[in-house]
């Protein structure tokens, strides 16, 4: 499948090509190679308060407009997450979509769905959900530049030079914000993380 | 020196307990994944993606307008697609081409003819009365320039995109004109359309067009008719809303009117009439009802078809349990197996399980036998206000789910029996079970004497909390069951079991299946559709279990609980299939017809942040207001408040 493979040089230039011609084939591939990857990654930084789908579409319009300015300096891969990572910046700034966030969750899960004569089948499923959302919890208190770090390192699996590339600061402050973000994080999931 | 020893001990430990703890962190935050998306969810982004790009740029990229048709296989299609490519060299050698429309969408298709219905290809000579015409199967794709001819009680079905299609009515000749992503454009030459339109995004149009008169859509359900006056043969088109609203223009001028929900006009001739409100029509809610149970199901998983024949012909054809037309009748149809019931008044009614390759179509074709005067036997169907009566005193009956029987004279008078109804009594579950197990053995007991005493015996296990003992006795009680309502209520025991106490979810969803489809009488056939929903939902199947509730909302359209269903579906449509727009849908269907229903405050809100989420901003700030107004102290108050002033 296209997503799992990593597209060689050439076809990742005569992609990038074909985009900037305007080919829609061409931006099909790309948006099909990426799309997981900005799904997940739009989806680990903001969480599931936010229209994820929203926020995705958003970087695919910026992505094929702005093509033009990549010069090919850093990898596509990079460019693209750097792009993602502006784009979700600029909708936690959005104050407003915050407010809606607690009225998401409150609403419970399957135990609505089920009858309430056998409320065992759920619990499982409720903690899971319970410790989603006390995770993302825990990211939100986050400030924005560590939870890049913490994401890209911790869920993504960047390395520590990838992210010094994508967040364009210094390995030595990734380094440090991924040590502080990491302690307020098993801070607020204290009860997970300690055994 | 003790104390520096200690001191490294400890910073060994502490560094291994921090290892351990980043270890830990590092495990909870791997498992963090956006939810899954099917290739239909990822096609609808990809769709918003290069929607929003074109709307911005003002068009597709060229190579996109003129290359998708080919992959199409009928060679109806084929010349279709040759035509079209055809036509827009045509247009592009002598004009510039006006319009964008989009790419073709190869996902229109028939999903179900009724009747004799016909199909031929205008090409270029639209007025040529001598052209070829065909019969229409399922499955068929449409493409521009198709003519579909439907007889007296005929219809046709058609899928053109998820949640849009539409029923073309008896008498009826309709004409594909455009059928692109952008713009889909049918007319109506006479008879009457049906249509179901999911809400159009920027730059995308849907219309009907007739002889005389132009409607736009929204988003919305709508019906046009095209009659001649006998008196003065005047042409008439009337538009009727059930949802949503149309605007309907004079083809000879640009004047029209806007007719909202529940209400029609008309253009005769070249005028328009006043807008009047509409009258409540049985035959047109089912013919709503079908065409959305239609469009649910439709796209690429119907491969295959059946098709049905009776003699009598007009006999209702029942596939798994919902009405799907008279007969003579082709769907298109998921491949695997379903229960297939066809009933005629008078009738001896045919009913079979018949299996459906993929890719591959079943003919049946049925004789049906006048009934002779006969009694009706209790066992093999129960009358649906028994059913309903049966259903009502058994819910929420906690353990004793089997429903309560007369219990067989024989064993009744038996002092063995007499004994541990006793201890039962006083929860002496083991010792009534011992007794029990006793009586069971003896010889000479008749089937119903049998089951009887095994039936508590299943009761006593469930209080005691021996729940795999009371599966394997239920499986001999299935087995030794002589009469479908005692394997109706022994099956629909099992599933409960192993749904409710077992959390065998996926054993319990393929009983419940065959429940469904071996039942479809059953006293609990309520009941199975939602649990089959329940635990397809806590199986993950989102969208099976959205499926199971639409099929549950066709088939007993007049329950009374059907609120919880509804409202369900709306929850699992918004929460777990991301689809605002489809919630919408059942959010105003339970506003408007459970209006009365304890969902009532939560489905308001629900509504509202759809719309939100859809970026309808005035529709959401409409009905958070409204949610104000009616909720005051509503638990949703605060967080309406903060939408409120969010915008």
């Amino acid at each position: 499948m296209m997503e799992s493979r990593e597209p060689n040089r050439m076809s990742l230039e005569d992609i990038v090509r074909k985009c900037l011609e305007g080919d829609r084939r061409g931006q099909q591939t790309l948006f099909t190679h990426y799309r997981s990857k900005v799904t997940n990654l739009v989806y680990r930084f903001l969480g599931p308060r936010f229209d994820v789908d929203e926020v995705v579409q958003e970087v695919f319009v910026s992505l094929f407009e702005s093509l033009q300015g990549f010069r090919g300096l850093s990898s596509l891969d990079t460019w693209v997450y750097r792009l993602c990572m502006k784009v979700c910046t600029d909708q936690l700034r959005k104050k407003y979509r915050k407010r809606q966030l607690s009225i998401v969750h409150v609403e419970g899960g399957p135990e609505e769905l089920t009858d309430p004569r056998s409320p065992s089948p759920q619990s499982a499923l409720m903690e899971r959900k319970e410790l989603r959302q006390e995770i993302f919890g825990a990211l939100e208190k986050l400030t924005v530049e560590k939870r890049q770090v913490v994401v890209l390192y911790e869920m993504d699996g960047k390395t520590l030079e990838e992210i010094a590339d994508i967040v364009q600061a210094p390995v030595g402050t990734v380094k440090s914000r991924l040590f502080h973000g990491r302690n307020e994080l098993k801070r607020h999931l204290r009860r997970y993380v300690e055994s | 020196m003790t104390g520096g020893k200690d001191g490294s001990i400890m910073d060994t430990l502490t560094q291994q307990d921090q290892k351990q703890s980043i270890q830990r962190l590092h495990t909870l935050l791997q498992g963090i994944d956006a939810p899954a998306k099917s290739e239909e969810q990822w096609d609808r982004l990809s769709q918003r993606v290069f929607g929003t790009l074109d709307a911005r740029s003002g068009g597709a990229p060229r190579q996109w307008r003129i290359s998708f048709m080919l992959p199409q296989l009928s060679v109806l299609q084929l010349s279709a697609a040759a035509s079209t490519v055809a036509a827009v060299l045509l247009i592009a050698a002598g004009l510039s081409l006006r319009i964008s429309v989009g790419q073709p969408l190869p996902t229109a298709s028939v999903i179900r003819s009724q009747g004799a219905v016909e199909v031929s290809w205008v090409g270029s000579g639209r007025a040529d009365p001598n052209r070829p015409w065909n019969c229409v199967v399922p499955s068929l794709g449409i493409s521009k320039g198709l003519v579909l001819r439907t007889p007296q009680a005929g219809a046709v079905t058609i899928g053109l995109e998820p949640g849009t299609g539409i029923e073309v009515g008896e008498n009826s000749i309709v004409e594909i004109r455009q059928v692109t992503s952008k713009y889909i454009a049918v007319f109506l030459e006479k008879g009457t359309v049906l249509a179901e339109v999911s809400k159009r995004a920027h730059g995308q149009s849907f219309r009907i067009l007739t002889p005389n008169a132009e409607c736009r859509v929204v988003g919305t359900i709508f019906k046009v008719d095209v009659t001649r006056d006998s008196r003065d043969n005047a042409l008439n088109t009337t538009l009727s809303v059930m949802r949503g609203e149309v605007r309907m223009v004079r083809r000879a001028g640009s004047d029209g009117v806007s007719v909202a929900e529940g209400q029609y006009a008309s253009v005769r001739n070249v005028s328009v009439t006043a807008v009047l409100p509409l009258a409540a029509s049985e035959q047109t809610d089912r013919s709503v009802q079908l065409l959305k149970a239609g469009l649910a199901e439709s796209g690429p998983q119907r491969s295959s078809v059946m098709s049905f024949a009776s003699e009598p012909s007009g006999a209702e054809v029942f596939v798994d349990g919902v009405s799907q037309g008279a007969t003579p009748l082709s769907l298109a149809q998921t491949p695997g197996a379903h229960r297939v019931s066809i009933s005629y008044l008078n009738f001896d009614p045919w009913d079979s399980l018949v299996t459906v390759g993929v890719r591959a179509a079943a003919n049946i074709d049925v004789s049906m036998k006048r009934c002779a005067a006969r009694s009706k036997d209790a066992s093999s169907s129960t009358p649906s206000t028994v059913r309903r009566l049966v259903k009502g005193s058994v819910r929420g009956s906690g353990v004793a789910a089997l429903p309560a029987e007369p219990e067989p004279a024989a064993v009744a008078d038996a002092p063995e029996f007499v004994q541990a109804m006793a201890q039962i009594e006083g929860k002496k579950y083991e010792e009534a079970i011992a007794g029990l197990a006793e009586l069971g053995e003896r010889e000479g007991l008749s089937v119903a004497d049998r089951l009887a005493v095994l039936g508590h015996v299943v009761t006593c296990l469930r209080h005691l909390g021996r729940f795999q003992q009371a599966l394997t006795v239920l499986d001999r009680m299935y087995d030794m069951a002589d009469t479908p309502v005692r394997k109706d209520k022994i099956l629909w025991e099992t599933v409960v079991l192993k749904a409710d106490n077992l959390a065998d979810y996926q054993g319990a969803e393929m009983d419940l299946i065959e429940y469904l489809v071996t039942q479809p009488q059953g006293i609990w056939i309520y009941e199975a559709y939602t649990k089959l929903a329940e635990v397809q939902y806590l199986l993950k199947k989102y969208k099976a279990a959205a499926r199971t509730y639409e099929q549950l909302i066709a088939a007993f359209p007049d329950e009374s609980d059907l609120a919880s269903a509804v409202y369900a579906l709306a929850y699992i449509e918004r929460h777990d299939l991301d689809d605002c727009e489809t919630a919408v849908r059942w959010y105003t269907r339970l506003v408007k017809d459970y209006a009365s229903s304890e969902y009532l405050e939560d489905a308001t809100f629900w509504r509202a942040e759809c719309y939100s989420r859809l970026g309808r901003v005035r529709e959401a700030r409409e009905e958070f207001q409204k949610y104000s107004d009616m909720f005051p102290t509503g638990r949703w108050k605060q967080a309406v408040a903060e939408q409120m002033r969010g915008r």
